[in-house]
């Protein structure tokens, strides 16, 4: 794509801060109508606060456990942060040795795919019984379920090199580490941040399910998993809605993290094949 | 361009396809120094910096654009870098694979002139595949005509050296293009 192109480009879409402000809008006032939506629908049906609470009620829960509800997050974002960083070392890894063997490929993919199949929640508990109820049977855990995108895109990124830049490799006598090195690896890159923006998602959710099973241990840990399913047998539908939100805010943050880490590693690849 | 004759050993023959194939997250002089890199005796860096520098210079691209990247680049800017990565190792065999087959013919020409400078400067074997007659005849010693696959033709270029625009548009070329092109399509053309 052309400068000119690019010039095009951000006439007709807005590139300007105002314009992506305005495309904002719609958004903005989807969420504005569902609030009201649900204020009048409590209203209306005068459902019991148990049961659904006021938007109006959740804020003041969010607002009286602020302090629980942040040190929550902030220990549920740092095990999804240490999960999602081990699924990156370990995905790449496990992929890195699958690109560079065909025998490894075949012994190890079908276990990737096994690992995307099982369904985490049943190894959960058997996790706990391994490694206890604690704060790294968390990170286990979500390393488990965010693994399997960073494996399947970085393999893919690793063994689709376009064939004459393989050629020219080979033309200059590279060996196998250094066409791993110099043009497997860079070349994986934008695959390896695809991956991670399926994964980060997916390590929020996986600390958080995570929290459920060591919350039930009765453990010393205060994720806002565990938080949850504590409000929930206390019903106390507000708060617990209320870390409903605090979770959401904390899975866009990190997905907001990979997608700017992303852009600026990825500037140099862009409109490039 | 058969002189001198080809003794290439592994490692001493360069390639220009016919895209640039330049990788698109180093830069020029980064692009011109990867075969530099990949050999298992490279020199200090700094030598093989103001090498990669040097042949940049050499085919014109301009000192300011040595830090662009491939997308910031011109389609011809872009097979100049191509045409200094092949170069920048001091191949005794060039291989050419219609290198100038996407660009414009002022490029070609010119693109085609450079290439005689650093042979004059430094000769090695070249093979050139081309589909363009003229650039045939501008740049070998010797045209060997191919049709499916087999030699049909094969031509010891009569032009002067040096090849400058005189040859170009001396009678001799025209004449020397004629035969080419004779043998290509038939008489009847």
């Amino acid at each position: 794509m052309s400068m000119q192109d690019m010039n095009q480009r951000s006439v007709i879409h807005g590139d300007s801060l105002r314009g992506r402000l305005f495309e904002l809008v719609p958004a903005i006032g989807l969420t504005l109508i569902a609030i009201v939506l649900w204020q009048l629908i409590v209203t209306w049906f005068q459902l019991p606060p148990i049961l659904l609470p006021s938007p109006l009620q959740v804020f003041h829960a969010g607002i009286a456990e602020a302090s629980v509800l942040m040190r929550a997050a902030w220990i549920t974002g740092t095990a999804a942060v240490c999960g999602f960083a081990l699924s990156v070392v370990v995905g790449t890894a496990v992929a890195a040795l699958m690109s560079q063997s065909r025998l490894l490929r075949l012994a190890l993919y079908p276990y990737v795919i096994l690992l995307q199949t099982v369904p985490i929640v049943a190894i959960a508990p058997l996790l706990i019984i391994w490694s206890g109820y604690e704060f790294r049977t968390v990170v286990l855990i979500t390393l488990v379920i965010s693994l399997f995108p960073i494996i399947n895109s970085v393999t893919e990124g690793l063994m689709a090199i376009p064939q004459d830049r393989i050629e020219l490799f080979r033309l200059y006598g590279a060996s196998k580490f250094q066409t791993l090195w110099r043009l497997r690896i860079p070349t994986a890159i934008r695959f390896l941040m695809m991956g991670c923006k399926t994964s980060c998602g997916l390590a929020v959710i996986g600390a958080i399910v995570a929290e459920f099973f060591v919350g039930n241990g009765g453990a010393n840990y205060a994720g806002l998993g565990t938080l949850m399913t504590g409000w929930q047998t206390l019903g106390r539908t507000a708060p617990l809605i209320a870390a409903l939100f605090a979770s959401t805010l904390l899975g866009i943050a990190m997905f907001a993290f990979v997608h700017i880490l992303s852009s600026t590693l990825l500037s140099r690849w862009m409109n490039q094949d | 361009m058969i002189n001198p004759p080809a003794q290439a050993k592994l490692g001493e023959v360069a390639f220009v396809f016919q895209q640039p194939t330049l990788l698109p997250w180093r830069s020029a002089i980064d692009n011109v120094l990867l075969p530099l890199q990949l050999r298992p005796d490279s020199s200090c860096a700094d030598d093989t910096k103001s090498r990669a520098k040097n042949e940049l210079l050499a085919m014109e691209l301009r000192e300011d654009s040595l830090l662009l990247y491939p997308r910031q680049l011109s389609g011809g800017m872009r097979m100049r870098v191509s045409l200094a990565r092949a170069l920048v190792t001091r191949p005794s065999v060039l291989l050419l694979d219609e290198p100038f087959a996407a660009l414009d013919d002022m490029l070609r020409v010119t693109l085609g002139e450079l290439l005689l400078r650093r042979w004059a400067e430094r000769p090695f074997t070249t093979v050139l595949v081309t589909h363009n007659i003229g650039e045939a005849a501008m740049l070998s010693h010797q045209v060997l005509v191919m049709q499916t696959g087999k030699v049909i033709k094969r031509f010891d270029n009569p032009l002067p050296w040096p090849r400058d625009e005189i040859v170009r548009t001396s009678p001799e070329f025209g004449v020397f293009y004629r035969a080419v092109s004779d043998s290509l399509y038939g008489e009847k053309h």
